[in-house]
């Protein structure tokens, strides 16, 4: 694998961890973040014509496929939109306006009857009660008449239900609707870099956004109607509503899997020669398991990190039960205890581990510096310049010998220590599972040495034999909780956090044994959800 | 005209006084008979070229060249050569600029922004608006992005490294995503006989005024994102309103359908979808459709594995990397890395071949273009030093020869996206983060 070329998984130098680069930051200041829009995801597009049109049919899938320059997709600050996503947003509109005129004129039409109310009338539910549920807030009055004119235009030239096709076309493609807003209300008088309050509009969306991925339901936006949304206390009471909803387990289980970088394993290659049994359906699979195994521990178990790292209870299909060494006799998924030794918690999952590995052979290196940047929060500096990659596994100059001894520079030259050390300390934990996650005890006729070593973390520092070991390590310390809480500000605020942003209120939310929810739920209780910063 | 006012009325104002979407063989709309249009056309490739085989004599043959000047119809000469110039020395700063960024990186993401890699979510990007991004705004055009990224050794998208994904940028760490769907391209491209086209302009006025007012609401920073969608619709309805020129041409294959995985991990489509591309590239700028158009021959990086060339190795690690001197290495891997560059040579002179063939004012459309070639690499072992770049063309006559080897000592990357802002009309005294590199010495 040319590691040299590839860089590993992105690591950032130390001095600049968590920092975005200074000339396009999106924060400016310390604190909240500053006044923006965030636009949806393809996720939450799927979600909100679900939830708003009744409309199944993830128009999202065709879309062009985002960058998250936070790693999420709530919001994430960083998404724009570019000429081939206009057309996409208008493909979309089209269709999905014509079957909602088709399929849901009623809801659409706020339940108004046109043979029995008019046109006119009907127009005017729809941009009383659709409307202002797809722009999150009820609309201004410039707003409502540009809708009526293209209403009056369309209607007359093609007929009523024409006319509020063309009004939802307008909809679904303006930036009310495509973009949630955090920009406080229109007419506060503010100064530059002082804190803005969000409405109780926005604050609803962010709130409904970050817990289900999509609009307010109907008892969440009546409560921000009837001023029941507007304390701290009120907006504790909703979460703990909708974390019980549906929505939520999606959510969580996508947070998930984005912060595990398990969300890929649909477009994941191996080598065939290799890795025979993996193809699209072995993914689908490992990732059908992921889904059940955080459902699971989130819904069902204590959602804490350590049962997430630690447990050893699954569910397999026939595929996955050969490949753990399970077998399983019934179709579909079943639950199973796996290897009590090995298999401790998410890591140590063939998604986890198939994601995080080399086309052809177990890549450590790369699990190493997932593992550190992305669960201990501590990425390794980048590669110098230059490195030739390595020669790879069917090379016959390197055929006989294991993984460690093909990358065994990484030791040998000091150059390559400095960092390798604590790279491959961790990542080499992993070479008892080889590119797909199955368990191994010979790499090319060699026994495997699974030993590592944890150095720079001072809490965890250490010798260890085996993933299992350094996971026990790694699952009770305050090294993995401090990274969760990051992720779970990143998740939330849909940007990387900056220095001087405030988490120590974060970190003592996040434990080892805590409700990996909890973190979410500071977040939303803290100063910095609900306002802003003046740009 | 304010980017943020779209009443039909200046919509039509700002399409008449443009010869944009106008064909060259009727007088556009302007004021005077204006001379024909100028286009752009870049082709970028990853991976280095071969030095030794690359850098010709005088009478611009080499190796690797003569495949660009070559008809492979006839097997004789093509007459590209008395419009093409090859710049040598030209070098990319070895400079990370505190990312993760590698030589790749330095490469691709600096050779059209000029600038310095930023780091951004733990990746290095594109530090400024790309020159094919500055001059689709300057021109207030729609300009064609086009890649392909099938592969089989990394799929698409390729997580961790969407910052090697395209070379254009619309803005500092945002890339301008390219059509990679030879298929998708074509729908886009050629729209006819649209039933809906005066209710769907309706729609995209509304929606502009909705973002527009929207827009007047915030800070500079998140306005500029703004812009980016504000651009986006005006692209399409320029789009809407542009009847082609052209009646549509065949549709090309479709990929997605024959072999769903054929855009995301697999290599055996990749010389039709090139082919697809370049022709539908030609076609968009015959029709006055688009006057700008970017090819990108795979990721930054990339690895291609040329089996319909009869190499079957991962370029990228197991040949490009062995290229480790201007001489070569052994004699196969040197001729494997001439092979596949002599392969890009020959589709650079398929696209260059076909606006050569296009009669226009007194000359062809080539006279009227620039073609640019460029790389990311000199070598395949990550050398920054003496990147190949050709220029095809005369741009309307600012290049005032061609058939030269420009060899005027070290010159900068920065002046190739100063040449070119010059070269189609644009004055600029440099480019990127060298605000005073003129353009290639020994070129105008």
């Amino acid at each position: 694998m040319a590691t040299g070329c590839n860089g590993g998984m992105a690591p950032e130098p130390p001095s600049r961890r968590f920092v975005t680069a200074p000339a396009i930051a999106v924060t400016a200041m310390r604190g909240a973040p500053i006044r923006r829009l965030r636009r949806l995801s393809n996720r939450e597009y799927d979600n909100v014509v679900r939830d708003l049109l009744g409309d199944g049919s993830h128009p999202a899938d065709g879309f062009v496929v985002d960058v998250y320059q936070n790693g999420y997709d709530n919001g994430s600050a960083g998404l724009t939109v570019q000429s081939d996503q206009v057309a996409d947003y208008q493909s979309a509109a089209e269709a999905l306006a014509a079957s909602a005129v088709q399929n849901n004129l009623d809801s659409v039409l706020g339940g108004c009857d046109p043979s029995a109310k008019g046109p006119q009338d009907c127009l005017e539910a729809m941009l009383s009660s659709f409307a202002p549920r797809a722009y999150g807030r009820p609309l201004t009055s410039t707003e409502s008449q540009r809708l009526r004119d293209v209403f009056q235009a369309e209607s007359q030239a093609s007929g009523f239900a024409r006319g509020v096709q063309t009004v939802l076309e307008v909809i679904l493609q303006s930036p009310q609707f495509l973009y949630r807003s955090e920009l406080g209300s229109a007419d506060a008088q503010v100064e530059a870099g002082s804190p803005v309050p969000l409405t109780d509009h926005e604050i609803a969306s962010e709130l409904s956004f970050l817990l289900t991925g999509s609009i307010p339901d109907a008892e969440l936006s009546t409560a921000v109607q009837e001023g029941r949304f507007a304390t701290v206390a009120d907006y504790r009471r909703e979460a703990a509503r909708l974390l019980a909803s549906q929505g939520a387990k999606d959510t969580l289980r996508a947070f998930l899997h984005e912060w595990l970088a398990t969300d890929r394993l649909a477009s994941l290659s191996k080598d065939v020669t290799m890795y025979p049994s993996f193809g699209p359906s072995m993914a689908a699979s490992m990732t059908s398991e992921l889904d059940q195994f955080f459902d699971q521990i989130l819904w069902a178990g204590t959602a804490s990190l350590r049962e997430l790292f630690t447990s050893n209870q699954s569910f397999v299909d026939a595929a996955l039960g050969r490949l753990y060494g399970t077998p399983v006799t019934a179709a579909g998924f079943s639950p199973v205890t796996l290897d009590a030794q090995l298999r401790h918690g998410v890591l140590t999952r063939a998604g986890f581990l198939a994601a995080h590995a080399a086309m052809d052979s177990s890549g450590p290196i790369g699990r190493g510096v997932f593992l550190l940047q992305s669960v201990m929060c501590s990425p390794p500096p980048p590669p110098p310049q230059n490195i030739p990659p390595a020669p790879p596994p069917s090379d016959p100059s390197v055929q006989q010998l294991t993984t460690r001894q093909r990358f065994e520079q990484h030791v040998s030259n000091p150059r390559c220590a400095s960092c390798h050390t604590e790279i491959d300390g961790v990542g080499f934990g992993f070479e008892e599972f080889d590119g797909i996650g199955a368990y191994r005890d010979s790499d090319n006729g060699q026994p495997v040495d699974s030993s590592g070593t944890v150095v720079g973390t001072g809490e965890i520092d250490g010798d260890f034999h085996g993933a299992a070991e350094l996971i026990d390590r790694l699952s009770g310390s305050r090294v993995l909780a401090d990274c969760y809480a990051r992720q779970a500000y990143r998740f939330a605020m849909g940007q990387v956090e900056e220095p001087g942003d405030d988490l120590p209120w974060l970190t003592t939310a996040s434990s080892a044994d805590a409700n990996m929810t909890a973190a979410l739920l500071a977040i939303v209780a803290s100063p910095g959800f609900a306002t802003r910063t003046f740009e | 005209m304010s980017r943020l006012s779209f009443s039909r009325r200046s919509l039509l104002q700002s399409l008449a006084a443009s010869s944009v979407t106008l064909p060259f063989a009727r007088t556009s709309v302007a004021a005077t008979a204006a001379p024909a249009p100028k286009r752009l056309v870049i082709f970028m490739q990853n991976n280095g070229t071969q030095q030794h085989n690359f850098w010709p004599a005088a009478n611009l043959s080499s190796p690797i060249l003569d495949s660009l000047f070559t008809d492979p119809k006839t097997g004789g000469d093509n007459g590209l050569k008395a419009k093409t110039n090859v710049v040598k020395g030209v070098y990319v700063p070895h400079d990370a600029n505190g990312t993760n960024g590698n030589e790749h990186d330095m490469g691709f993401a600096r050779m059209f922004t000029g600038a310095k890699l930023v780091s951004v979510g733990g990746q290095p990007w594109g530090g400024a608006r790309s020159v094919d991004q500055v001059l689709a705004r300057a021109w207030g055009v729609d300009s064609l992005t086009l890649a392909v990224l099938a592969s089989q050794t990394e799929p698409h998208p390729k997580p961790g490294f969407d910052h090697r994904e395209s070379f254009s940028y619309l803005d500092p760490a945002t890339i301008k995503h390219p059509r990679r769907d030879p298929l998708e391209v074509y729908k886009y491209l050629f729209q006819v006989n649209d039933p809906n086209l005066a209710r769907r302009v309706s729609v995209l006025d509304a929606v502009a005024a909705n973002l527009a007012e929207v827009s007047s609401r915030l800070g500079p920073g998140e306005r500029a994102k703004l812009d980016n969608h504000l651009t986006g619709i005006r692209e399409v309805e320029q789009r809407l309103r542009s009847l082609p020129q052209c009646a549509a041409p065949m549709a090309p294959p479709d990929y997605v359908a024959i072999d769903p995985s054929s855009e995301v991990n697999e290599d055996t489509y990749i010389p039709q979808m090139i082919d697809n591309m370049i022709d539908l590239a030609v076609l968009a700028l015959k029709c006055g459709i688009s006057r700008i158009a970017t090819m990108q021959f795979g990721y930054c990086g990339g690895k291609w594995r040329f089996g319909w060339k009869g190499i079957d190795m991962n370029f990228h690690d197991d040949v490009a990397h062995h290229d480790t001197s201007d001489a070569g290495s052994t004699a196969d891997n040197t001729a494997r890395v001439v092979l596949v560059n002599q392969y890009y040579a020959s589709c650079v002179a398929k696209l260059a071949m076909a606006l050569d063939a296009v009669p226009e004012g007194g000359g062809t459309m080539l006279d009227n273009t620039l073609v640019v070639w460029a790389n990311e690499f000199g070598r395949g072992d990550h050398s920054l030093s003496n990147v190949p770049i050709v220029l095809i063309g005369k741009a309307g006559g600012a290049i005032p020869a061609g058939g030269r080897v420009i060899d005027a000592g070290p010159q900068v990357f920065n002046r190739l996206g100063c040449t070119i802002l010059n070269v189609m009309g644009t004055a600029a005294a440099g480019f990127g983060d060298v605000a005073d590199c003129g353009t290639f010495q020994g070129l105008l």
